[in-house]
């Protein structure tokens, strides 16, 4: 994308007077709020300076821009700085490997750098850029002195750039082995350099799309110049607040965008060259889709869809403009397909599952989620009663310290299989007996759940679920001895969901309610 | 024009402008030259070339003599000197300067449309914005050039003269050692001690650029020589790198070197280094043979550890060993050259750190570099730093002279305000670096342009706080809504005891106090004052966010069979600061859910 990012001004001139100067030999970037925006800038003051001849310096610099997240050994990072630095120079082949060890990487550098120095004439200096540098601290983390030292240790010309979303001082090695570095913090965007920002890249959409096949090619037509202003301040107003970072935002604009105009472009005839819509028509349009953008946000935003197929299911009819017309007053009115197939339901596949595996999951749940001590209340039941005993209200003991925290907010824990199968049985002879075909031969009260709950089925069931992840075996595969312990994995609206399906009152099950 | 320049820079621009010329206009020559000498011709020409056209800063008018007289031996035996290759680079080319934007050529246009319309951020920093005249941008531009040079460069603020006694003392203490050691071929050893930023690489640079022969320079460095092993790899590819090129040299034929070499035992310097010119190395079993063959070397050699201490963390200390024992042995006389060991480190007690068969062999020599403590010499280096001559070939003299009178009373002023005058005290007072006192200067020089031409207190201060008190992060930092409700969540996590907290934790408190908020149906202009809804898939990608930037920290290792919801995590940041962040974004529900975790 050519066009530059507002609110990056006063950074892009410090950055590329430094590098195109004298830079500091260690320069560390902070950005906590949009990294990847930062980055795709200084990609562009790196592409502007090294391209550009007419630079008035004798200097030529070669620049290398990696990420720390791919660089995960000593000899992936040597041999991607040393390949991207040899990229830009000549094509000859290098047959010496420079990644066994710092001494070489640095033999490595200063060969490409009298290399290069050789061909031209003019001075040569080496930027090295590492993207999110704090990934370094996990994988390499010793390689973290020698590169803010590089310079130094290397005697060339040569600037290493950290770029992270965190401080240095949270990667910075111990007893001041690394030198100080120089501070660039990167001020966050406000809302109004992205509104100028997003609307200024139509231009280029649309020259883009004027080449392009794709079928959303004539929603960029560039007479729409004006109205995209206006919608991307609509799209700001309402997901700015939620997101600030520009891609984001970018991306759910175009999402909405075809949607928006197609009433518009199915109104005029095609080939007409000016489709600029009404100042009464816009405001209309905006109105009544300001509130699928929100549902764009949620469901984009997290990726819980893609934008194409966001956009696919989200269409308007293209009649909303006068079918609307005649209601605009009643906030009623939505366009058609708002909210439809936006957010997928958390059990989206298992409502397929087989009844029993079914039951099996709730079992499951419950016995992650309650103490085993409260088993027997919840469950336990005399020979003669019918109905489970009352729930007994823990009386809050007078103890000092922090309250307990709910067991379904800290996550699962793990059970016997035994525990479950009991759990499992209870709520089959509590919500199953009844769709049960008649077995005479079961006299003794509970005797027919006990044969369905020790079927082989159940067992094979609670290895397919695990193999599905929906349950998670936390003891060793390989152990023998004693029965094997499993963890619910599933979310706690999922196992409401499949309750309601069982008819299960699970809140009345679980020891303490979410 | 070459009229019009003062007569200081005259000198230099007649003394560079040949030297550029030749190199540029005359590729045919050194290429016809480079054809005899071969390989080492280039690096040689480099040489020449850069020394010289550093010298216009290096103050002094007897060097270019003295630089010609070294170069003319390096031709012969010295290649690709660290110290000088490190030694500041582009020289701007008077051609370049004489154009009215040396730095930056699409800098003006950021400029002038600053002027018509002044960006936001400008004036919020409060700079006082003083138009500049147009005719003075290039002044301002060469200003800014030059002080990022001397910044850059920093060697050129010290002049001998004016070093302290202590400096002087240091200096003079090492360049008495490794000149005995390269004149007298002595063996010596010392330790150049002192804090960060106290100027022992400089002294160290400045003693081994004043030698009278330039001695083989083997630089290991206790941060990457993690071993023995590979320290001594890196000594056999240095020497390997100067001797072997030097050897070449004087021969003047690479494939008769070789030869000669391999069959001849009555060389009179027997020296295993030259076997293996170019880079294959030793076999690893001679390699602690190596350092005792140094002093046997056509040269003296000067070995420079730094980061000493680590050195002295390796098993055994053979190293060490090693090479203070080759030391101890040198004998002048029997046509042997001198070995000088030269630790740099800022670890006071590192010879303690010696084992007693080590610290034996070791002279025990510390020289220390103490930097400048006081803040009158920070004062008279700020104001040292901050005025370089521009060079006058924009053109116009009086120009020039208009600037730098502009430029140097402004300086004054900015010296003499209180305000200033204390950050620098408290800086000579709590760092004692002088790398930081560059890293804010280059801080605000960087940030000047033709609105606010001149340095002023409050830049100053922005400078200081950007480099040195760096800002508590959440100064600067704008979250976005979701993020802020995890971050109040969290503050309520940790009231109600619980510092360790998962996405869950936080999302439930959240949901209570949405259910709490939206409850009462209270409308202030039709909108309802509520806090605003928010889906958990949102809240958990804020959460991703908060996580990535390490504001909020795993607090026990994640394990695949947990699901990200679960993991458990605490927070970074204080109550207060929480605080500040919400109060800034000025949103009252948010301030109100917050001051329930009190």
């Amino acid at each position: 994308m050519d066009t530059s990012i507002f609110g990056y001004e006063d950074f892009v001139q410090e950055l590329s007077t430094l590098i195109l100067t004298y830079p500091p030999p260690f320069v560390y970037i902070y950005d906590p709020i949009a990294l990847r925006t930062t980055i795709s800038v200084i990609n562009k003051i790196i592409t502007d300076t090294s391209g550009d001849d007419e630079i008035p310096s004798n200097l030529d610099i070669s620049f290398a821009n990696i990420d720390a997240a791919t660089c995960f050994s000593q000899r992936l990072l040597f041999d991607t700085i040393l390949g991207s630095l040899l990229d830009l120079g000549s094509d000859e082949d290098v047959t010496e490997r420079w990644n066994d060890s710092w001494d070489s990487f640095i033999h490595g550098l200063r060969y490409l750098h009298s290399k290069k120095r050789e061909n031209s004439t003019r001075d040569v200096r080496f930027v090295i850029s590492i993207e999110q540098a704090h990934r370094l601290k996990e994988k390499v983390s010793e390689s973290i002195i020698p590169l803010s030292r590089l310079n130094e240790l290397s005697q060339i010309d040569i600037t290493i750039i950290f770029i992270s979303q965190t401080q240095w001082q949270d990667m910075k090695p111990i007893l001041g082995a690394s030198p100080e570095p120089y501070y660039i913090d990167v001020k966050p965007l406000i809302k109004s350099d992205i509104i100028k920002t997003l609307s200024s890249r139509f231009v280029f959409i649309s020259q883009q799309a004027l080449t392009s096949s794709s079928k959303y090619a004539l929603c960029y037509d560039p007479s729409l110049n004006q109205l995209y202003t206006h919608y991307i301040t609509m799209i700001c107003d309402v997901c700015f607040p939620f997101i600030h970072d520009i891609d984001e935002l970018a991306y759910i604009a175009a999402a909405r965008w075809p949607g928006f105009v197609k009433p518009i472009l199915s109104s005029s005839p095609p080939d007409s060259d000016t489709v600029f819509p009404s100042e009464d028509t816009r405001l209309r349009l905006i109105r009544l889709f300001n509130p699928t953008v929100t549902s764009a946000l949620e469901s984009l935003h997290p990726r819980l869809t893609n934008a194409a197929d966001w956009a696919a299911a989200n269409e308007p009819e293209t009649n909303i403009l006068e079918q609307s017309f005649g209601q605009i007053h009643s906030p009623v009115t939505k366009p058609g397909g708002a909210g439809a197939g936006t957010t997928q339901q958390p059990d989206a596949g298992l409502s397929s599952l087989p009844r029993m595996t079914k039951f099996i999951l709730v079992a499951s749940y419950i016995a992650s989620t309650n103490p085993p001590k409260s088993d027997l209340r919840m469950f336990g039941r005399g020979l003669d009663e019918k109905k489970r005993r009352r729930r007994v209200m823990k009386t809050q003991s007078k103890a000092k310290g922090p309250s307990k925290v709910p067991q379904h907010l800290l996550g699962p824990n793990p059970f016997p299989i035994d525990r479950m199968i009991a759990i499992l049985g209870a709520l089959l002879e509590e919500n199953d007996v009844d769709s049960r075909p008649p077995a005479p031969e079961f006299t003794i009260p509970g005797e027919y759940t006990d044969m369905e709950v020790s079927r082989v089925a159940i067992s094979s069931a609670v290895m397919e679920l695990a193999s599905m992840h929906l349950l998670l075996r936390t003891s060793p595969p390989d152990r023998i001895d004693g029965p094997p312990s499993f963890k619910s994995a599933i979310s706690q609206d999922t196992a409401l969901a499949l309750a309601k399906q069982l008819d299960i009152p699970l809140n009345d099950l679980l020891w303490e309610t979410p | 024009m070459e009229n019009a320049v003062p007569k200081a820079t005259a000198q230099t621009v007649s003394e560079t402008k040949p030297d550029t010329e030749t190199a540029a206009s005359s590729p045919a020559k050194t290429r016809g030259r480079k054809k005899q000498t071969d390989i080492q011709e280039s690096p040689s020409k480099r040489q020449s070339k850069r020394p010289k056209a550093d010298q216009p800063d290096l103050t002094s008018d007897e060097k270019p003599s003295r630089v010609k007289r070294t170069y003319a031996k390096n031709l012969v035996v010295e290649v690709p000197l660290p110290p000088r290759i490190r030694s500041p680079p582009p020289p701007p080319q008077p051609v370049a300067e004489a154009r009215d934007t040396p730095i930056t050529p699409r800098k003006s246009k950021p400029k002038t449309t600053a002027r018509t319309a002044p960006s936001p951020v400008k004036t919020q920093s409060g700079l006082p914005l003083k138009l500049l005249p147009s005719r003075l941008h290039p002044c301002l531009n060469a200003q800014k050039r030059e002080i990022l040079r001397t910044l850059y460069d920093p060697a050129s603020l010290f002049d001998a003269d004016e070093d302290t006694g202590v400096e002087k003392t240091a200096n003079k203490q090492l360049e008495d050692l490794l000149k005995s050691t390269i004149v007298r071929s002595e063996g010596n050893s010392c330790l150049l001690l002192g804090p960060r930023g106290s100027g022992k690489s400089k002294i160290l640079d400045q003693c081994l650029k004043s030698l009278p022969e330039p001695p083989i320079i083997i630089r290991l460095s206790g941060w990457i020589h993690h071993t023995d092993r590979l320290a001594m790899r890196e000594i056999a590819y240095q020497l390997g790198q100067q001797t072997g090129k030097s050897f070449l040299q004087a021969e003047d034929d690479e494939e008769d070197v070789f030869v000669e070499q391999d069959d001849n035992p009555f060389l009179d310097q027997p020296n295993p280094e030259v076997v293996e010119t170019g880079l294959a190395l030793p076999p690893p079993s001679h390699l602690p043979a190596l350092i005792s063959v140094i002093p046997t070397l056509s040269r003296p050699t000067v070995v420079i550890l730094d980061a000493f201490d680590l050195f002295a963390l390796h098993p055994r200390q053979a190293l060490l060993y090693c090479l203070l024992d080759t030391v101890q042995g040198c004998r002048t006389g029997r046509g042997n050259k001198g070995l000088a060991v030269v630790g740099m480190t800022a670890r006071i007690d590192t010879i303690n750190l010696l084992e007693k068969r080590v610290k034996s062999r070791f002279s025990g020599r510390v020289i220390r570099a103490t930097g400048i403590s006081t803040t009158h010499q920070w004062l008279s280096l700020t104001k040292k730093a901050l005025c370089p001559e521009i060079p006058s070939l924009i053109g116009d003299e009086d120009l020039v002279n208009e600037w730098n009178d502009a430029w140097k009373q402004h300086l004054s002023e900015l010296l003499e305000d209180r305000g200033v005058v204390d950050m620098i005290k408290d800086m000579a007072g709590l760092a004692k670096d002088l790398k930081l006192l560059f890293r804010i200067l280059i801080y605000a020089v960087v940030r000047l342009s033709p609105d606010s031409a001149f340095l002023s207190p409050s830049l100053f201060s922005q400078a200081t706080l950007s480099q040195r008190s760096r800002p508590s992060l959440y100064d600067s930092i704008d979250l976005p809504y979701p993020a802020l409700c995890l971050l109040i969540a969290s503050i309520h996590s940790i009231t109600s005891g619980h510092d360790i907290f998962t996405f869950e934790m936080l999302f439930s408190t959240f949901r209570n106090q949405l259910r709490a908020s939206v409850a009462a149906p209270v409308q202030v202009n039709g909108g309802s004052i509520g806090m605003a809804r928010c889906s958990k898939a949102t809240l958990l990608s804020a959460f991703e966010h908060l996580t990535s930037c390490q504001i909020f920290v795993a607090a026990a290792a994640s394990s695949n069979t947990m699901a990200k919801e679960f993991t458990r995590y605490r927070t970074t940041l204080e109550r207060g600061e929480v605080r500040r962040i919400v109060e800034k974004t000025g949103q009252v529900t948010l301030k109100k859910w917050l001051n329930k975790a009190e």
